[in-house]
């Protein structure tokens, strides 16, 4: 029985160990998330990111530095897109009734750019 | 398929470990996570601060507790005490103490995204399973030891296949990351230069694919083993900031080496190191009041070290390992060794309470946990959290500069004037190269009216010549405005 019950644990830990990474292949949208791929030193954590947040109509820019810890920033810099909506997220809760909006260009080492996100407004549109 | 199955069950049923090669690699990745916990103290700050948080799994942060700044500090503190405390011999209650401990910190928020932590926190909960000191045979079976084995093979080969992309197979990518391009310079610097990044990429790249195959194939331990170590050497003195992520591998390679090696290391070293063996055979038949008396003063002597950590929070860390150790030693009794396993337990406590504080005394890491604290603090507008922490890094670190400058100009803003020219005295003569606190003296003596005393400052910022150029122009401005004939009336 203890035996049985270790070979059920040995091959769901492996399940898990094999669709954590494949799932960032095969269906992560944020490809900068490189969390349980065991993607070390790899390209895609090279990428420079600007995340540019605005309140309100008239798009006041915001001081992310007083709001969030510099470790978040660093996280944003590195594209991570659910860091980024949760930002958004506490911006508008902070601001309420305010539009908060996200413009986040990536530049590949290569020096490829994207842009996410920028007209809609994070508050009503939970996603980058 | 009969023969097939069963041996594919005996490959993970019937895997045997030596018992020195266990207690080697108990001691060696125990230690390394205790310091290694350790030396995340100084990120407890970011824990918490603005009130802003994410976990890694969404559902995360309906069921635990919001993570804090103290909270992350006593978390911290109690994962580097178990971590030491198995690796001196603790039993498997402390695994199974330390393995949601460490989870919590680490998938309570993305702050700590760091890979190998995640590693480690797998080969944590494998390790609940490991038969580091149940059995008595000299090479127990274990299962989840082949696993530990198996993840570290399947690190390897996603490592490897990550590197397919074209970025890193042309060279780009470490090219970028070590080679001339990054500004890093030495050996592995001038040897990727030399072969070209192009070709030292395609070389990671197939000596990770084939680690993953070497950790599978116990005939090629050996060569597994020598690549690997050389891997990890060369990515520690390429100088990534990856914490001790090497030191782990090398703890993990252990798991190579060849019994009769590890035998024969065992003979010579292990014994000694076998803390908990030790000490618990100093008194084979303690009577009952020498036997409380010992297992009590090592408690409170073990505890008592504790007390040179500079943190507020830690007797609420006091309280917890002793209660630990109460707890163990209550379990030591229960068993059929009794009163010698409870010594033991009682001798392994003396020996974490002392690793940990050894490895304050031998870090910066309280200096480095105030100085963030009040760096974030004062960032996010929290000026009370900001003078606690400037108070304690100055009283700690009464020769750092930029502490006595940040309070003082706490005390600035909040009106206590003689308190912040005290400071900026304290903050120039630790630092006379920092025009900073002279600047923030002169703008001190403007307002009072003191022209010479903003003279005698603004001079020496002006000869600093800050590379802030504002600063240097509100220098200059002040300079002439004071050196105006009857300025100073």
């Amino acid at each position: 029985m203890r035996k049985t019950a270790a070979l059920v644990f040995v091959h769901l830990f492996l399940a898990c160990q094999l669709a954590l990474p494949v799932s960032y292949y095969a269906c992560r949208s944020d490809k900068n998330d490189e969390r349980f791929a065991w993607r070390m030193f790899s390209p895609v954590r090279m990428r420079d990111c600007r995340a540019g947040f605005s309140i309100g109509e008239k798009r006041r820019s915001v001081q992310l530095g007083s709001v969030f810890h510099e470790a978040w920033l660093a996280l944003a810099r590195r594209g991570r897109r659910g860091v980024v909506t949760a930002m958004a997220r506490e911006l508008c809760s902070r601001n309420p009734g305010d539009a908060v909006r996200v413009v986040l260009i990536c530049t590949d080492i290569d020096g490829t750019r994207k842009q996410h996100g920028g007209s809609w407004n994070l508050c009503e549109v939970d996603e980058l | 398929m009969a023969r097939r199955l069963s041996r594919y069950r005996d490959y993970w049923l019937g895997f045997a470990v030596s018992r020195a090669k266990l207690s080697w690699f108990r001691l060696a990745f125990f230690s390394l996570l205790g310091i290694d916990a350790f030396l995340q103290v100084s990120h407890a700050p970011r824990y918490g601060a603005g009130g802003f948080n994410v976990a890694h799994m969404a559902q995360l942060d309906a069921v635990l507790p919001e993570p804090s700044r103290s909270g992350m500090l006593v978390v911290f503190l109690l994962m580097s005490y178990l971590g030491l405390a198995i690796a001196a011999g603790a039993g498997r209650g402390a695994i199974w103490l330390l393995t949601p401990l460490y989870g919590y910190a680490y998938f309570i928020s993305q702050l700590d995204s760091y890979q190998h932590h995640y590693l480690v926190f797998l080969i944590l909960l494998l390790c609940c399973f490991v038969p580091f000191s149940a059995s008595k045979s000299a090479a127990p079976a274990s299962w989840a030891l082949r696993l530990v084995m198996v993840q570290v093979a399947i690190v390897y080969l996603w490592a490897g296949l990550a590197k397919l992309a074209p970025l890193w197979r042309d060279g780009t990518a470490l090219a970028m990351q070590l080679g001339p391009a990054s500004g890093r310079s030495g050996w592995v610097a001038d040897a990727i230069d030399h072969i070209g990044a192009d070709n030292a990429a395609g070389l990671i790249l197939v000596v990770e694919l084939y680690l993953a195959l070497g950790w599978l194939i116990p005939r090629l331990w050996l060569p597994t083993l020598l690549v690997g170590v050389a891997l990890h050497i060369g990515i520690e003195l390429a100088g990534f900031h990856i914490g001790i992520f090497s030191y782990f591998m090398f703890a993990l390679y252990l798991l190579l080496v060849p019994d009769r090696l590890i035998d024969r290391m065992a003979s010579r070293l292990a014994a000694p190191l076998r803390i908990s063996a030790a000490l618990g055979s100093l008194s084979r038949r303690p009577s009952g009041a020498i036997f409380w008396i010992a297992t009590l003063a090592a408690i409170g002597a073990g505890t008592a070290v504790l007390a040179i950590l500079p943190f507020d929070e830690v007797s609420a860390v006091m309280a917890l390992v002793s209660l630990f150790a109460a707890v163990g030693i209550a379990q030591g009794c229960a068993t059929s060794r009794g009163r010698r396993a409870a010594m033991a337990v009682a001798a392994v406590h003396v020996v974490a309470c002392s690793g940990l504080a050894a490895i304050h005394l031998g870090s910066d890491q309280a200096h480095d946990y105030y100085k963030f604290w009040g760096g974030s603090s004062r960032r996010l507008g929290n000026w009370p959290e900001a003078k606690i922490a400037y108070d304690a890094l100055t009283r700690l670190s009464p020769d750092h500069a930029p502490g006595h400058y940040h309070r003082a100009r706490i005390a600035d803003r909040e009106g206590r004037i003689e308190q912040a020219l005290a400071g900026y005295k304290r903050a120039e003569k630790a630092n006379p190269n920092d025009y900073r606190a002279f600047l923030a003296e002169a703008l001190i003596h403007h307002r009072a009216g003191r022209g010479a005393d903003v003279l005698t400052a603004v001079n020496r910022v002006i000869a600093l010549s800050p590379a802030n150029k504002r600063d240097l122009e509100q220098a200059r401005a002040l300079h002439r405005r004071w050196s105006k004939p009857g300025a100073d009336r």
